[in-house]
């Protein structure tokens, strides 16, 4: 169905959904359109979910300014929308004496973009915070601002709240084409054939960013998109290091990071690949091993046992390594948020804020004065005290039925997440909100349960559940069906 | 005078011997590899006319969770698809209860098929 | 409404085939049970195994699963002194007092606290998941554990593909190829990373020759293909040495499910949570030979305490440890003083029980072998001295193998006990 709206923001990662709960609290009408079957299908789930201080970027840059204020806004974002935020700090580890001038470059540069709490640690201080590193490094900046973040947790949090607050999210819709009309409005032909106008549009299209940006600018950009993989081991490993464990930038790459995720698991990645396909997110064993081998030289330990599962993700990394932020000169109307990779998480909340204000401004809109910028986070069962438990299965039995034997997630947890304000449709949909599957047995147990919940939930057959996108069915024949020839 | 050897596993246990069967003509001579009786006895009717109990499921009416049948006996193992196909195609109403016939006389073995599971709902 | 108190002296938590033969047992010895099964309906696992083949040794005759599970159900449902929560988890387990508590949850229970004399664990086991053997690739639809593919057809009645590859030749594995087969689907090939068959022998040809689907030892899955959905999988052949894929064999197969039956491991979070000793070999609990744990009044049985071949030994190994239950919590057990342990000699791999205390008559011991010998013996010494030997025809990883020592052959036993298991010496006939 074609409609008219006020602004339309393309992508429903996590720099679409801040812009979008940024700009709900103006008066306008906001359609969000995403090509993948759920929220933060791309770059915005398969990263390390690291909220960074700020001292890496260069001075001056848009990453050096988004992501001081943006790591400044996500503690207080979490209580506010409801999302998983750990302050474990980090450290950016010199392994041997050559690389203690770049850590100190490091810490001046954290100084001169504003970051408060970074110094520099010599080796006694470094071993007692870290009795599982390498025995042979000798110093490291210390950053007492950084964090762990669910990155999933947070995009869901800033759509769920826009969503309350009246913007509309299109699923499983891609942009196939846009054009500016000569009554100024955006026209976005969708993928289903119908047509949005919009007055303005926010491109937040991740990995496909850059593109989009091209097809309606003169001034081109170059796209760079580079894969990351990363090995995701067991909680009982998570405790192995405190704070996200760097390693000295060299001429070779960034190195790996070994870090505790806000779920306290531990992640080791990722490594830096160029890609053709933006969309692949497949992992390469050759890639996976060199993963293990260079964090080793943060954890000697690490053996690559406890890995409960392998991913990837792409970056959308642009040629000239800065974000590309704002209201595109010869695209009236048209704002990007583009070549938004790392420290694309961290600065999202103070990206989300400014783009907003810009296309308020440019549309003339005014506040909104329904707005409420409150979310709280789901309950998990997990977490609650004994009385809390009794007192959630009392007000509501089905707390009491755990689905999730790993994660000891309830048939409850499972139920908000299907009919939340932004509806899980898909096996793996539910598995991000509320963790059921994500433990060790990785779903074994809990999968088909999750499918037989969303079957009756969302009244479809046993055979229709889908895993994740479109044709990624879990179980796609109905017994009987193949042995005679009917599927 | 046509003498053959047929080599399969004994499964009557889980020891899993190797036999051996000796057939003249098509009629068993001598069963070696075996470690029970239980074993000749298997391996001489597996060389002449292998038989398989068939286990699977059957649909429920007004539910897609099935119920699990088997053959209340061997059937004759050139006769297992037909046996499949006929169980396959074949709906219960509940209840229904361990033992109860669900196909007489499936794909004309002279065996039935029972149900090996009971539900009530 | 607050937390709920309830007693009882066994709890039993589990209600597959270790736990109902344990709830069973210690009934039969006078206790008052409590299954905690967190299932709607009695069974565990057995429900999803519609095959035949259970029940040979306990029954004497072949059962499926259901049937198998049925004859324990039966007279569950039939004892008074027998309590069942269905839909229930247990949750945490701890000391309370001289007594042992378990906070469990359920819809009809709500939150509950359930103090009893003595536990027996008869969790069961979980499967390897891919992560586990980290294959590479995209995370497309198609790919599961052999048990999960086999609870959405046998119990959900929905088949997850057509065109399958198997990796891992464990006995789930091989069972899902004759039932997918059955199904209609195509099973193109059963890979194992080793060069020993995973499963057991009467598996693979009930399974695999009856219906011509092959098996491919010492090869492996490195990757797999498809965003949405499985497109294809890369195998490569594994250097026996090494263990690894050999650079160069890799082959592309077109495929749209993956199944995975490369091994399980015992349940052992909640067993965790009181702080019980693991073995690593089983990684199940360390237990006595009256299978207790290092927690006194917590007992093990079936899956959870070491992975088995056969039902019909879960069954038997979940009565004694019902009935040494029962005797606990009714305070009328006799307690081992000794501490013998129980060593594992040349090609045992996995075995209990991890040490000896003279709390039973006699001792049962369970071990895999880490290798296939044509002709081998079992060997169990104390201080250098034979206490029993016994012959096998073949020993291979995929059965477990058993021993009992008798009241007169633990008389014999002076220090740790050592069991090997080794070739027969040629030309020596046994004493």
């Amino acid at each position: 169905m074609d409609r008219v709206v006020d602004v339309c923001v393309i992508g429903a990662g996590v720099s679409g959904s801040a812009t979008a709960r940024e700009l709900s609290r103006w008066k306008l009408d906001i359609e969000v359109v995403e090509a993948g079957y759920d929220l933060a299908c791309g770059a915005s789930r398969t990263n390390s979910g690291i909220v960074h201080g700020g001292y890496d970027p260069i001075p001056g840059t848009n990453k050096a300014k988004y992501n001081v204020l943006g790591a400044h806004m996500i503690p207080e974002l979490a209580k506010e929308i409801g999302f998983r935020y750990k302050n474990n700090g980090s450290l950016v580890v010199a392994f041997s004496e050559e690389e203690v001038p770049h850590v100190k470059e490091l810490v001046e540069r954290g100084a001169e973009n504003g970051v408060p709490g970074v110094s520099l640690i010599g080796a006694e201080e470094l071993h007692a915070l870290e009795p599982n590193l390498n025995p042979c490094a000798v110093a490291a900046l210390k950053c007492d601002t950084s964090g762990v973040v669910d990155p999933f947790g947070m995009t869901v949090a800033f759509a769920e709240n826009a969503a309350t607050n009246g913007v509309r999210f299109t699923f499983k819709t891609r942009v196939e084409s846009l054009e500016r009309g000569e009554d100024g409005l955006w026209r976005l032909t969708l993928s289903d054939g119908s047509h949005v106008s919009a007055k303005a549009v926010v491109n937040a299209a991740g990995v496909h960013a850059i593109e989009l940006h091209n097809s309606v600018s003169a001034d081109k950009l170059v796209a760079h998109p580079r894969k990351g993989e990363y090995e995701l081991l067991s909680r009982d490993m998570g405790p192995t290091f405190a704070h996200t464990m760097f390693q000295t930038p060299n001429a070779l790459g960034k190195g790996i990071l070994v870090s505790p995720t806000v779920e306290g698991n531990l992640i080791v990645g990722p490594d830096a690949l160029d890609v053709d396909d933006p969309d692949d997110t497949a992992t390469f064993p050759a890639g996976l091993a060199k993963v293990v081998e260079q964090a080793k030289k943060t954890w000697p330990d690490y053996n690559g046992r406890e890995v409960i599962v392998n991913f990837a993700g792409v970056r959308p990394t642009g040629a000239d390594g800065d974000f590309v932020i704002g209201e595109v000169a010869d695209a009236p109307g048209f704002f990007d948020i583009a070549a938004f990779d790392s420290p694309g998480l961290s600065s999202a909340p103070a990206v989300a804020q400014d783009v907003a204000a810009m296309v308020a401004e440019r549309l003339g809109a005014e506040p909104n004065p329904a707005f409420d910028g409150h979310r709280d986070l789901p309950p998990r069962f997990l977490e609650m005290t004994e009385e809390e438990q009794a007192a959630a299965i009392a007000a509501d039995p089905r707390f009491g039925h755990i689905i999730c034997r790993c994660e000891h997630v309830s048939e409850a947890e499972v139920l908000a997440a299907i009919h939340a304000p932004i509806p899980a449709t898909t096996v793996i949909g539910v598995k991000r909100r509320c963790r059921a599957g994500m433990g060790r047995c990785q779903g074994g147990f809990c999968e088909p349960l999750v499918a037989e919940i969303l079957c009756r939930e969302l009244g479809c057959q046993i055979n229709e559940v889908m895993l994740q996108g479109p044709g990624s069915e879990v179980a796609p024949y109905l017994r009987g069906e193949v042995r005679h020839g009917r599927a | 005078m046509a003498t053959e050897t047929k080599s399969f596993t004994c499964v009557q246990c889980p020891m899993g011997c190797p036999l051996t069967v000796t057939l003249e003509d098509g009629v068993v001579k001598g069963v070696t590899g075996n470690t029970c009786p239980r074993g000749a006895k298997y391996g001489a009717a597996e060389a002449t006319h292998p038989e398989r109990v068939v286990t699977s499921l059957v649909g429920v009416v007004g539910d897609h969770h099935p119920v699990s049948v088997k053959t209340a006996g061997p059937v004759p193992k050139e006769t297992v698809d037909a046996v499949l196909d006929q169980i396959s195609a074949t709906e219960v109403r509940l209840p229904v209860h361990i033992g109860d016939v669900v196909v007489r006389d499936v794909a004309g073995t002279g065996v039935d098929v029972v149900c090996t599971k009971s539900r009530e709902r | 409404m607050g937390v709920r108190n309830l007693s009882c002296d066994v709890l039993v938590v589990g209600g597959g085939a270790a736990g109902l033969s344990a709830a069973n047992a210690a009934a039969d010895k006078g206790a008052k049970v409590l299954i905690v099964e967190r299932e709607g309906e009695l069974g565990g696992i057995l429900n999803q195994c519609i095959h035949n083949g259970f029940g040979l040794h306990r029954f004497g005759e072949e059962l499926t699963g259901p049937e198998f599970a049925n004859k324990d159900e039966v007279k569950v449902e039939a004892n008074p002194s027998i309590e069942v929560e269905l839909g229930c988890s247990v949750l945490e387990l701890a000391h309370d007092g001289d007594r042992l508590r378990a906070t469990v949850s359920s819809e009809a229970l709500g939150l509950a606290h359930v103090s009893c004399g003595a536990i027996v664990l008869a969790c069961g086991c979980r499967e390897r998941t891919r992560g586990q053997i980290n294959i590479a690739g995209g995370r497309p639809a198609g790919v599961y554990t052999a048990g999960s593919a086999q609870k959405l057809i046998n119990v959900d009645g929905a088949l997850v593909g057509k065109r399958v590859v198997i990796l891992g030749s464990g006995d789930i594995g091989l069972i899902m190829a004759r039932r997918m087969t059955w199904e209609g689907a195509k099973v193109l090939m059963v890979c194992e990373l080793a060069s020993e068959p995973g499963g057991l022998r009467r598996n693979i040809q009930q399974c695999l020759v009856d219906n011509d689907i092959p098996l491919y030892l010492s090869r492996t899955v490195t990757q797999v293909f498809g965003h949405d959905r499985l497109e294809a999988v890369e195998l490569a052949d594994v250097d026996p040495a090494t263990m690894r894929p050999i650079p160069g064999t890799e082959q592309r197969v077109e495929c749209d499910t993956l199944l995975l039956s490369v091994g399980l491991i015992p349940e052992n979070e909640l067993a965790k949570t009181i702080g019980i000793k693991i073995d690593r070999a089983t990684s199940g609990p360390a237990v006595d030979e009256s299978l207790e744990t290092s927690v006194p009044g917590i007992f093990v049985a079936g899956n959870e305490l070491h992975v088995h071949d056969l039902a019909d030994y879960v069954s038997e190994e979940g009565e004694v440890a019902g009935r040494n239950a029962a005797e606990f919590a009714l305070g009328e057990r006799k307690a081992g003083t000794a501490d013998i342990e129980v060593v594992k000699g040349e090609n045992v791999g996995g075995m209990t029980p991890q040490h000896v205390t003279g709390s039973a008559e006699g001792v049962t011991i369970r071990f895999r072998p880490r290798k296939r010998i044509q002709g081998a013996e079992i060997r169990v010494t104390s201080a250098g001295e034979l206490v029993k030997r016994a012959r096998r025809m073949i020993v291979v990883p995929s059965e477990m193998q058993t021993i009992e020592l008798s009241a007169d052959d633990m008389a014999k036993v002076t220090g740790p006990i050592e069991v090997s298991c080794t070739p027969v010496a040629n030309g020596k006939k046994g004493a």
